[in-house]
């Protein structure tokens, strides 16, 4: 599962990649995790399966959806972003009916 | 409360959305996110080839050997590092000229250089020739940023134009010509039409006003430049990036549009340290430097201080958010805390929230405005820790004190709405 955070300059959502790397690891999934600008998406909408947004820019939600296509876009809430909660991001996007 | 939220998510929201995905707004900040190296670069140059006290006028001691040491290593790394800070900010208006015309090429997914050699052209083209008839570079730092702005988009936007329009195309394609050679000659046309076009404008210009274009531009904005280098500017500006933050939505929509006018400012004072002004006389105030190292100290909403408050909270919920929130707040990100603690769309700490960054930006203005405290003429970057940047910005130890106060003062401001706020959360787990 090749997981995108997107948020304004790619460093808070950077503190999440790490949480997120080692979570797909726990759990046994083969994937990556890449955080970057929201400003360089398109460079990684084709290599990308799963699209997450920091809350800071959830207003961006539906122009990424646009570009996302058929793919999962989920802006992750404030909560779990603050507590940098991997385990619960990771529970949604399986919850949101994302194979793995 | 519930009606507050239905605006914001409803009405501010999307105009948020509206304005960040403006095309020139997000290109701009494309252009300076890519210059911020360039900006580290020029700023260890000019700090490493200038010692902050002369010692030759010293009494002798640890502290005149020190300046002493400095300007030997001055001197001998002076000739290398002087050519680097020379191609670094007393070039930016030219690298943002490039980055205009590759980013707006890359949002219009034209896949050719040309784009970029008319952008840059055409700004080179605007800043005229000297009297002896040579180019140039005067305009090329600070001075010519808005002028390479405004025609890089106007000249990148009419090539386009003509460009898609098909005006003058001369088509090649077909004959087993390779398609990139097809696709700039083809466009040959267009390309003379745009630098014809902005040579003429040049030089009608320098005929009406005596000056190249960057010269009337830079005093166009003059106004717009003075009101946010300006204690007023630093309060409003402040304000209503912290309303934004309290919300949970990130400022980029404000402050890649205040890009220019902080990087303009940082560039003045660099080129005129480098020329011998005295870092406490340097014209300008309000820079990069001081809006990310002096006021947003730990992240916007200067919150260093309430994530070492958080991280020693009784409350378990803070503190585990305190806990995650210290490295990352030593390095100015405090999306942890923002989302966490939370401060977004919480009453009791919102007071704190949006006004402890202004009170940092005033108390700072009026330190470098009186003279107390050197202003800055280089940037340690954003994510640099508030004391040591302060620091390297400015060279002036005071500057490192005056860090440590702010911090000790925003502490004292966020202490009694923290203390109500952990009361209230305390409640909460006992129950």
């Amino acid at each position: 599962m090749n997981i995108l955070l997107i948020c304004n300059a790619g460093m808070s959502t950077g503190i999440m990649r790490l949480r997120l790397e080692d979570e797909l690891k726990r759990r046994g999934i083969e994937g990556s995790v890449n955080a970057v600008p929201l400003v360089e998406l398109d460079d990684y909408i084709e290599s990308a399966e799963v699209f997450l947004l920091g809350p800071q820019i959830r207003f961006a939600k539906d122009d990424v959806a646009a570009k996302a296509g058929n793919k999962l876009t989920m802006v992750i809430a404030p909560q779990d972003f603050g507590a940098m909660n991997a385990k619960k991001v990771m529970d949604d996007i399986i919850g949101n009916g994302v194979n793995v | 409360m519930d009606k507050l939220n239905h605006l914001i998510e409803r009405k501010v929201a999307p105009a948020a959305n509206k304005l960040s995905r403006q095309k020139y707004l997000q290109v701009i900040q494309n252009v300076f996110l890519a210059m911020v190296p360039l900006f580290t670069i020029g700023s260890f140059s000019l700090v490493i080839t200038s010692p902050p006290m002369d010692y030759t006028t010293m009494e002798p001691g640890i502290l005149c050997s020190i300046m002493k040491g400095w300007q030997a290593l001055a001197d001998f790394t002076g000739p290398v590092l002087n050519l680097l800070f020379a191609v670094t900010m007393p070039f930016m208006a030219l690298y943002v000229a490039m980055g205009i015309g590759f980013f707006l090429a890359k949002h219009y997914k034209m896949n050719t250089f040309v784009p970029v050699i008319i952008t840059t052209a055409s700004f080179v083209i605007s800043t005229g020739l000297d009297k002896e008839g040579n180019l140039s570079f005067v305009n090329f730092d600070a001075t010519g940023l808005f002028a390479a702005i405004l025609v890089s988009i106007v000249t990148f936007e009419t090539y386009r134009f003509l460009s898609e329009k098909k005006i003058g195309r001369i088509n090649l394609e077909g004959g087993g010509v390779p398609p990139a050679l097809a696709d700039s000659i083809g466009n040959l046309i267009p390309i003379m039409i745009v630098l014809l076009g902005i040579s003429i404008v040049s030089n009608i210009m320098i005929a009406l006003t005596g000056g190249a274009f960057p010269a009337f531009m830079a005093m166009l904005m003059s106004p717009l430049v003075l009101a946010v280098d300006n204690i007023w500017g630093v309060i409003i500006l402040s304000v209503v990036v912290m309303l934004f933050w309290w919300f949970g939505i990130h400022d980029s929509v404000i402050t890649s549009a205040l890009d220019p006018f902080f990087y303009n400012n940082l560039g003045i004072n660099a080129a005129a340290f480098a020329a011998g002004t005295a870092a406490v006389a340097l014209p300008r105030i309000v820079t990069t430097p001081f809006w990310w190292n002096f006021m947003a100290i730990g992240g916007s909403g200067a919150t260093l201080g309430l994530a070492f408050l958080a991280a020693s909270s009784k409350s378990k919920q803070i503190r585990t958010i305190g806990r995650i929130s210290v490295i990352p707040a030593i390095f100015n990100i405090n999306e942890p805390l923002i989302f966490g603690l939370p401060l977004m769309y919480n009453p009791i700490m919102m007071i704190p929230f949006i006004i402890v960054m202004p009170l940092n930006g005033v108390l700072t203005y009026l330190a470098m405005s009186s003279g107390l405290v050197a202003r800055t003429f280089a940037y340690a970057s954003w994510n640099m820790f508030a004391p040591i940047a302060a620091l390297i910005d400015t060279m002036d130890v005071k500057a490192l004190l005056l860090i440590l106060v702010l911090i000790v003062i925003d502490i004292l401001i966020y202490l009694p709405f923290f203390k109500v706020y952990e009361k209230q959360k305390l409640k909460e787990e006992s129950m």
